[in-house]
């Protein structure tokens, strides 16, 4: 066998009729390959070695996966989180409908005076540091957001009809063409293995190095609100004794 | 009329919210009721509430009361007679990788309101275990810096083991590893990758079982990262059995070193 034709594909045909089979499912939690005929429906699972090919790049798939979502989900989901301020305020202004409706039925006496100068101190001062927060964290979260690379992938032509297969890093690809999965040569597979740990290495290393700035940016973001809630409600029942002290606060 | 309407309005606008904001966090973490999880992990639940939300319900059935109408009255009658708060259990069982896998999530808790104050006894069996098809050799594997709230439970009863190191400094850094066996931690320093940002890290090993053990406020954490935890914990075994390692193309006899 030639160089070339070792890294050439190859097709999966059914033993009882010679059509191409097809993958059950495509888990990487399976213990084995199970393949099904799409003409005659007969049922076959992969030998141990090309199993074996194909188990380990739908793992390593997986493995990148989950390196490249803890490289960039932290940030990312923290940074939508404080792009909406709605649920962050919404207790404020609930707090604040509670104290009109109060004032509503006993009209406007000094005894609402306290509550509503803290709550909507508090309300104001939280939505400032929730402006200052979100703008410490695209700055600074921002840059660690990363797009992850493409899949490795080869280019190859189906061993059925010769159609251009699409570059993938999966063990088994469809040909557009004739819709005959192809099998991945073990020389490419392994090629494939040592690109996407490569990318996985690489995640995770951006990950790590991505985890103390984001711990820093919790924190500061966690003590602005916490004196933001502190400082308005202070300012916000000194305002209110200034404006409802005349009323006999 | 009017007297009593405001305070109902501020009550039904109060559990309203409070209804809402539940819902919406559900909705938001809804891939991680246990059902859920339990499928993505190839697991078939046998007992428990496929609902119960890992992200959002506490284990813990003195938490858990305190979103109940019927959870409450059952915490005021423990907090004045004493007896149980409740019962959490969830089991789910499967044979992702081919390995015999088990999901246990049970906490119980009990209320002794005593004279001069109250005590809370909790009794948990939270785990995810990997049945390996021998004995493997004892371990116990945590995080050299446990975060706050997230420490590990002592290991109770058993030999002490020495501590072992991996010869990797990046991972004797992160990790502790305790085992009768020096070369233990060499065969499985190579699959714990993708434990590699988890804030919560406890890895055993006890007969022909390789758990991954949680504490009830650890299972909360956890729950977001079952499926890498449950590929390590595959690949533990494999390593330690001399097995085919999930997403090795080499083979197995070329992977034991």
């Amino acid at each position: 066998m030639s160089a070339a034709a070792g890294r050439e594909p190859t097709n999966v045909p059914c033993r009882r009729c010679g059509a191409p089979m097809r993958a059950q499912s495509d888990r990487h939690l399976d213990a084995a390959v199970a393949m099904v005929c799409e003409h005659c429906g007969a049922a076959e699972e992969l030998p141990a070695e090309e199993a074996r090919r194909v188990l380990a790049l739908r793992a390593l798939r997986m493995e990148r996966q989950w390196a490249e979502d803890a490289a960039s989900g932290p940030a990312l989901t923290y940074l939508r989180t404080m792009e909406r301020a709605g649920p962050l305020l919404l207790p404020y202004a609930f707090g604040v409908v509670l104290v009109a409706a109060t004032a509503l039925r006993g009209g406007l006496t000094s005894a609402i005076g306290l509550p509503l100068g803290v709550v909507v101190g508090a309300g104001l001062a939280s939505f400032l540091a929730l402006r200052v927060s979100r703008r410490r964290l695209r700055a600074v979260l921002g840059p660690l957001l990363r797009a992850a690379p493409g899949l490795p992938g080869r280019a190859q032509r189906c061993r059925r009809c010769g159609g251009e297969l699409p570059a993938s890093a999966a063990a088994l690809v469809e040909c557009p063409f004739c819709q005959a999965p192809n099998l991945v040569s073990g020389a490419v597979a392994a090629q494939l293995a040592s690109e996407l740990e490569a990318q996985t290495r690489s995640a995770r290393a951006h990950a790590a190095a991505a985890a103390p700035h984001l711990d820093a940016a919790a924190r500061f973001v966690r003590r602005a609100f916490q004196l933001a809630f502190l400082a308005g409600a202070a300012l916000g029942a000194g305002a209110a004794r200034l404006v409802f002290g005349p009323l006999g606060m | 009329m009017s007297t009593l309407m405001l305070p109902l309005l501020i009550v039904a606008a109060t559990v309203g919210y409070m209804v809402f904001m539940k819902k919406n966090l559900n909705q938001k973490y809804a891939h991680l009721r246990f059902g859920e999880v339990a499928t993505r992990l190839g697991l078939q639940v046998v007992e428990g509430d496929p609902d119960h939300n890992l992200a959002t319900q506490s284990m813990q059935p003195g938490v858990q009361n305190l979103s109940s109408a019927r959870g409450f009255l059952t915490q005021m009658a423990a907090s004045q007679v004493g007896g149980t708060l409740g019962e959490t259990k969830l089991q789910a069982v499967g044979q992702p990788y081919g390995l015999q896998v088990e999901l246990m999530l049970y906490c119980r808790q009990d209320l002794d309101p005593g004279l001069r104050r109250a005590t809370t006894t909790t009794w948990y069996d939270l785990r995810l275990t990997v049945h390996a098809g021998r004995a493997l050799p004892p371990f116990d594997l945590r995080l050299r810096q446990e975060a706050m709230g997230l420490e590990t439970r002592a290991r109770g009863d058993g030999p002490a083991w020495p501590q072992q190191s991996f010869g990797d400094p990046a991972l004797s850094q992160r990790y502790v590893i305790e085992a009768a066996d020096p070369g233990l931690p060499l065969a499985i320093g190579g699959a714990l990758g993708a434990l590699a940002q988890l804030p919560y890290v406890h890895v055993t090993s006890s007969g022909n079982q390789l758990s991954f053990v949680m504490t009830p406020v650890a299972v909360m954490s956890s729950s977001f990262s079952f499926e890498p935890i449950l590929h390590t914990l595959a690949q533990i075994a494999a390593a330690l059995e001399g097995r085919a390692v999930p997403g090795a193309l080499a083979s197995p006899q070329a992977q034991v070193r």
